[in-house]
């Protein structure tokens, strides 16, 4: 066992950046109490990241504690600063915020506020629309696999994620292979050698009794495979 | 150019060289130049089949490596102008075979000849990588049973993932699948895979059937190709898939049992 009482661990998280191409207190007040009354669950403590780098700082004041306190009475936890050469040091120290730099933030993607699908963009599915054929092995590594033809007898299909097969299943699926016990395998025919969900799995013997050429699905419940009808 | 067609099966004694010998006659007989290799070298077959096995100098290993000239070495057909053979080596083994070497003499055949039919050998290995590596349509030899299907399936991968058309990103190599050895009356008693059964599990659009025949064995033994003999079942239905692979469209015959007369059902024959 470690002794250590916490794990200092590495993520990526998305967050929004409030990037300014103008700035008076009054009018940006203003400005965001119109958005958060047009999506207010957004913004409850939705966390921010404060660009002024369109500013010219030395002709437009910003009060930096103003600022925050505008973000935080609506909704907005405001957590950085991203890096700016004309940032002052001194009121940022005062502000409590951490300093991002410009490599941290990466590139950003012009959000539409209102649109909340953008949050988490889903990984792209690995898509095959040949037949597996035996002694063929496909990974989907971290995602989906979605297979259009059918797998053949001796082939393997396998993913992270959940396995699609909209042809017949000969061969064996592997679903959740990193452990996600949620993951499903889906197929129209299924004839399969084996398939398996997050470690636990089913050879041919038994599943020629249960849903045998017929659609079918799997999934992991209480720690055993279910095969059900699709 | 020559169209390059590989005769393949991954599985041995499917009926490889035969089909070879049978569609290359077929194809000269319908008055393409073509040649015929085997890539069998150490097991050579398709001389015995021709029925030129005494005539025989040089081989293909002699060619690759120099040894002798592409017009020392091709066997000109008895029967069929237009048809020549390249007998593969009986004295050295796969390892004979180069990349280089088996480009540059198909390249040269490529320059003289419409159709070069190269007869693969079985397994997965050199010989048959080889042998498919340059296709451009592959016909894969297939019986109905499901140990030879399952290794149809597994050449089918490897010609999608291992042939030049596949590593250069090319127009896929062309399939056909050829089911040779089916017996109706076996299928009809669930003794053997049925034509649909086939054409389900390796979904390649199927090129012919040719019917289980003592015609074939004896005709191998006489080292004549079996299409000669239009008297037989076998015969014609090669010369029905030789047109279907020059783009003829011909409907599938001796797919279904003989029905038996009402006196032999009575006498129970």
């Amino acid at each position: 066992m470690n002794d250590d009482c916490f794990l200092l661990k590495g993520s990526v998280i998305t967050t929004f950046i409030l990037e300014f191409s103008d700035y008076n207190a009054q009018d940006f007040e203003q400005q965001l109490k119109d958005k958060v009354q047009s999506s207010p669950d957004f913004f409850s403590d939705t966390p921010v990241i404060i660009n002024l780098e369109k500013l010219d700082l030395d002709v437009i004041n910003v009060d930096y504690l103003k600022l925050i306190s505008i973000c935080r009475q609506h909704g907005l936890q405001t957590v950085a600063f991203k890096q700016t050469p004309q940032l002052n040091q001194a009121e940022l120290k005062e502000s409590g915020l951490a300093l991002l730099s410009q490599k941290a933030c990466g590139k950003s993607a012009t959000t539409n506020t209102t649109n909340e699908n953008n949050i988490t963009p889903a990984k792209k599915t690995r898509l095959i629309t040949k037949p597996v054929r035996s002694g063929q092995q496909v990974y989907a590594e971290g995602c989906d696999l979605i297979i259009t033809g059918s797998v053949s007898g001796g082939a393997e299909v396998l993913a992270d994620g959940n396995i699609h097969i909209y042809g017949t299943l000969r061969g064996r699926a592997l679903a959740g292979v990193n452990g996600d016990t949620d993951a499903r395998i889906f197929c129209s025919n299924n004839e399969a050698e084996l398939v398996s969900i997050g470690g636990h799995f089913l050879l041919s013997d038994s599943l020629e009794t249960q849903v045998w050429k017929l659609p079918a699905q799997f999934y992991l419940q209480d720690e055993t495979l279910h095969v059900s009808p699709l | 150019m020559a169209k390059i067609i590989v005769v393949t099966s991954g599985k041995g004694g499917v009926g490889k060289t035969t089909t070879s010998a049978a569609i290359g006659t077929g194809l000269a007989l319908a008055g393409n130049k073509t040649v015929i290799i085997d890539f069998d070298v150490g097991l050579r077959n398709l001389d015995l089949i021709m029925g030129c096995e005494r005539r025989v100098v040089y081989d293909f290993v002699n060619v690759i490596n120099n040894e002798a000239n592409l017009n020392q070495t091709l066997i000109k057909d008895k029967r069929v102008k237009n048809l020549f053979i390249m007998p593969a080596s009986q004295t050295r083994d796969k390892d004979a075979l180069t990349m280089e070497g088996v480009e540059k003499v198909l390249e040269e055949l490529s320059e003289t000849f419409d159709f070069i039919i190269c007869d693969s050998p079985a397994g997965i290995e050199k010989g048959a990588h080889m042998a498919l590596y340059f296709a451009d349509e592959a016909i894969v030899v297939t019986n109905p049973e499901v140990s030879s299907v399952r290794d149809s399936d597994r050449i089918l991968g490897i010609l999608q993932s291992k042939s030049k058309r596949a590593e250069q990103g090319g127009e896929p190599v062309k399939e056909h699948l050829l089911l040779t050895r089916y017996n109706p009356v076996r299928v009809e008693e669930g003794e053997m895979l049925s034509v649909t059964d086939v054409e389900e599990i390796l979904a390649i659009p199927l090129l012919g059937v040719i019917p289980e025949s003592e015609a074939v064995l004896k005709a191998s033994n006489q080292g004549e190709p079996v299409i000669h003999n239009q008297d037989t079942d076998a015969g014609k239905a090669y010369s029905d898939a030789v047109k279907r692979l020059l783009g003829e469209e011909i409907a599938f015959r001796f797919l279904d049992a003989p029905k038996k007369g009402i006196l032999k059902r009575l006498i129970g024959a």
